[in-house]
């Protein structure tokens, strides 16, 4: 036996503080009280260390099971003579220390997480995107088209929805024949088409005026139908949602939010770029099987890109990885370029069913 | 009849009383004086953390995180408050947290099974009208949810905090005083937030000793006034600088689906007049406004903080925070300016001085040494409250 250090006892029954001596013997310590009496034995397989040493504030010893009880030192060396006896998981409040050596390891071991487990789930993704029903996808898709109707005019064409309708099933018989498109007109004049889950497609009446011939509208279709054919939109819809969970716990935890955040916006944004290509490809084949040409998808995307600011531009290539699309000269790249105006291909519809195609919404009148 | 209970301006401060921040040692106590003559000693709350420490403890956070996916968020979120927590220091004794990352991580599964619906429901039209008065009670009881979960799991001589009450009091009571602000154009503000505030610390306790709270909402009634008419007269001149620039404004639209060969150099140059005005005018002038009428609520803010510590009681044991919307306005922009130079990099350390900033204007009146509380049955509230105030964006910035 020896005797040891003064220090501070609490035994959680109260309030009160006692000045104590903890005296050691072989298995661990005896806490004293200032008339000598015993107030507590306390092996050293029954004790941990709550809080950790601080300079100017000691450190605190409670019982593993908790008690309320605490020993309050304020002398290192006696610390240090504890917890030589402690257990390892005992020794600190927290098992992994706050030294250089272990945030390096955790760094690398960060950075191969990250390799291994964002492609896993990009591909986890599509998996969970085929075990969802197609009911349960056709709800998610009238949710989406029912916020896309408080932010567009919807109006009902159905000349016009006709007129796509019948590209449409030339293009559906090339490829995916078990897709079931419906279409969904809006008049505004933003140029765009694209498709919401359950196999909707929301097509812009600025997307139809401002196209050249009924091929320029098919290759973006076959686009689109690339996108209905991978069910890209769920699994878009589950990526987006599962990444920012993820985003969202590191966020919460207060350590660098922004950076958890950024990180998987970031790689939201890299797997709806591989969508696009996949997209693409989809609609190389189809366009080719349907008797349509390719190279109108590229001459759209062109006169889209030359209707950008030269500034806006140059962001594009040069910052593509923050862009939901890869950079227009990739695509235009895997699509084979660009080519002269006119194209040999045999339509759908006649020259002033094209017409009438481009004026879509202009007479129409908004849905009840 | 006199008031039993002096307001702690008349507590006046002794010799002894706390000396530099970084020291809790009170060696330099006099002797006492007879008990007609004792002055009440005051005690002023230290935080010892250090930035360096707060800095490795986020990082090794953020790292867990990514490499667990997000899970460890619950166990680092714990470890920071148990750091800050401890390095708080009253008397000679440090505050303790013992809430753990698993109570966290159940609550946060608890809460994900009410908030998954709640989001899905929000993003639905027509349904989310049904949605949002849910979404905006577990928003009014944020709060007091996550104080209770806290309180439970902070000892302070080994004896634990706790807060009674019931939640859907308290978001009765939050419903009902909000009403009463927009019946009453935001007047009754001080008065609601002194009430919800009494609620709150009136259901307090550490150990058996329970808190009480006589706040009188008169004292920054006067402040809110100032405060509130500043931000609402710079929106009234931005609203009429708005109403007078608007038939410009409508050329910015006037141009939308026309062919660009057919616009008219007269159009192109009105459309960038109204550019100009918009963005100088309307857009730069808004953030503005928005800014400093923000700032002036900072003094509001300040005042309140004064008031629920200056009403504030347990047993013969009184508090008072001195800050003043001048400081607290400075923590706010120096924090801001941490967050922007270093790209976020720095915003732990941002709560690591607010933590600090509220400790070092924080004085206890009262002799705590002699205070001796039992301990009470602490009814153990689940992590649940502290998820959902994490949810909706309520996360004390701890």
């Amino acid at each position: 036996m020896v005797t040891g250090a003064s220090a501070r006892y609490m035994d959680g029954k109260t309030s009160r503080v006692q000045d104590v001596t903890l005296e050691f013997y072989r298995q661990g310590l005896l806490i004293r009280g200032a008339d000598g009496e015993t107030l507590a034995r306390w092996p050293y397989a029954s004790i941990k260390i709550a809080e950790d040493w601080s300079d100017g504030i000691g450190a605190i010893l409670v019982p593993i099971k908790d008690t309320g009880e605490q020993v309050m030192l304020d002398q290192k060396s006696i610390l240090d003579r504890i917890m030589r006896q402690l257990d390892y998981k005992h020794r600190a409040s927290f098992i992994i220390p706050i030294t250089i050596p272990s945030i390096l390891g955790l760094t690398v071991a960060a950075v191969i997480a990250a390799l291994v487990f964002i492609p896993l789930f990009g591909k986890a993704s599509g998996f969970i995107a085929y075990l969802v029903p197609k009911s349960m996808e056709k709800e998610l898709g009238e949710v989406a088209r029912s916020q896309l109707d408080m932010q567009f005019d919807a109006c009902v064409d159905p000349a016009a929805e006709k007129l796509i309708q019948r590209i449409l099933e030339r293009l559906v018989a090339a490829g995916d024949q078990t897709l079931e498109p419906e279409i969904y007109l809006y008049k505004t004049p933003v140029a765009n088409a694209f498709t919401l889950p359950g196999e909707k497609m929301a097509v812009f009446s600025g997307f139809l005026k401002v196209t050249k011939n009924e091929n320029e509208i098919s290759a973006v279709l076959a686009h689109e139908l690339g996108h209905m054919a991978y069910r890209d939109p769920l699994e878009g819809f589950i990526q987006e949602r599962g990444l920012s969970a993820v985003g969202g716990l590191i966020a919460g935890s207060g350590s660098f939010g922004g950076v958890g955040q950024v990180a998987t916006t970031l790689h939201t944004l890299k797997f709806s770029r591989e969508k696009e290509l996949r997209a693409d490809q989809y609609a190389i084949k189809t366009l080719k099987k349907a008797g349509y040409k390719v190279t109108p998808l590229a001459d759209f995307l062109v006169s889209v890109y030359a209707s950008v600011p030269d500034g806006a531009r140059d962001l594009e290539s040069k910052f593509s990885f923050l862009s939901t699309h890869p950079a227009t000269d990739e695509r235009i790249r895997i699509l084979g370029g660009t080519s002269p105006a006119t194209y040999n291909f045999k339509p759908s519809l006649a020259p002033e069913e094209f017409k009438r195609l481009k004026q879509a919404c202009l007479f129409a009148k908004k849905p009840e | 009849m006199s008031d039993p209970k002096p307001p702690l301006e008349q507590i006046p401060t002794p010799d002894f009383a706390y000396v530099g921040e970084a020291s809790y040692s009170l060696e330099s106590e006099p002797e006492r004086p007879a008990p007609h003559q004792r002055k009440k000693p005051v005690f002023r709350v230290g935080y010892q953390g250090k930035a360096g420490d707060i800095m490795g403890l986020h990082i090794v956070n953020l790292l867990l995180s990514i490499i667990t996916l997000g899970i460890y968020s619950f166990w680092g979120k714990t470890r920071i408050r148990r750091y800050m927590s401890s390095h708080l220091v009253l008397g000679k004794d440090r505050f303790q947290y013992t809430g753990t990352g698993q109570e966290l991580f159940i609550g946060w599964l608890k809460a994900l099974i009410i908030f998954a619906p709640v989001t899905f429901g929000l993003a639905i039209p027509f349904v989310n009208f049904f949605i949002y008065p849910i979404f905006f009670g577990v928003l009014a009881t944020a709060g007091f949810l996550a104080l209770r979960y806290r309180l439970s799991r902070t000892r302070w001589r080994g004896i634990g905090f706790n807060m009674g009450g019931h939640a859907g009091h308290y978001l009765w009571l939050s419903i009902k005083r909000a009403l009463l602000n927009f019946v009453t154009m935001g007047i009754s503000i001080p008065s609601s937030d002194i009430k919800k505030w009494s609620y709150m610390a009136g259901h307090m306790r550490y150990g058996a000793q329970e808190f009480t709270y006589e706040g009188d909402h008169k004292r920054i009634f006067q402040t809110h006034i100032i405060t509130a008419v500043i931000g609402v007269g710079l929106y009234m001149l931005w609203g009429f600088y708005f109403m007078q620039h608007a038939a410009s404004l409508q050329m910015l639209s006037a141009l939308e689906g026309q062919d660009p060969a057919q616009v008219t150099e007269q159009q192109r140059m009105q459309v960038e007049a109204a550019v100009h005005t918009l963005i100088w005018g309307v857009i730069i002038p808004l953030y503005g406004i928005v800014g400093v009428s923000l700032l002036a609520r900072v003094w509001y803010t300040a005042a309140l903080w004064r008031e629920k510590f200056r009403g504030l009681q347990a047993g013969e044991v009184r508090f008072k925070l001195d800050i003043t919307g001048g400081q607290l306005a400075w923590l706010q922009i120096s924090n801001l300016l941490i967050v922007i130079l270093t790209l976020g990099l720095a915003s732990p350390i941002t709560t690591h001085r607010t933590l600090r900033f509220f400790a070092s204007h924080l004085r206890v009146g009262g002799d705590i040494n002699s205070l001796v509380v039992k301990q009470d049955r602490v009814k153990r509230v689940s992590g649940f409250g502290d998820a959902m105030a994490a949810d909706v964006g309520f996360d004390l910035g701890l």
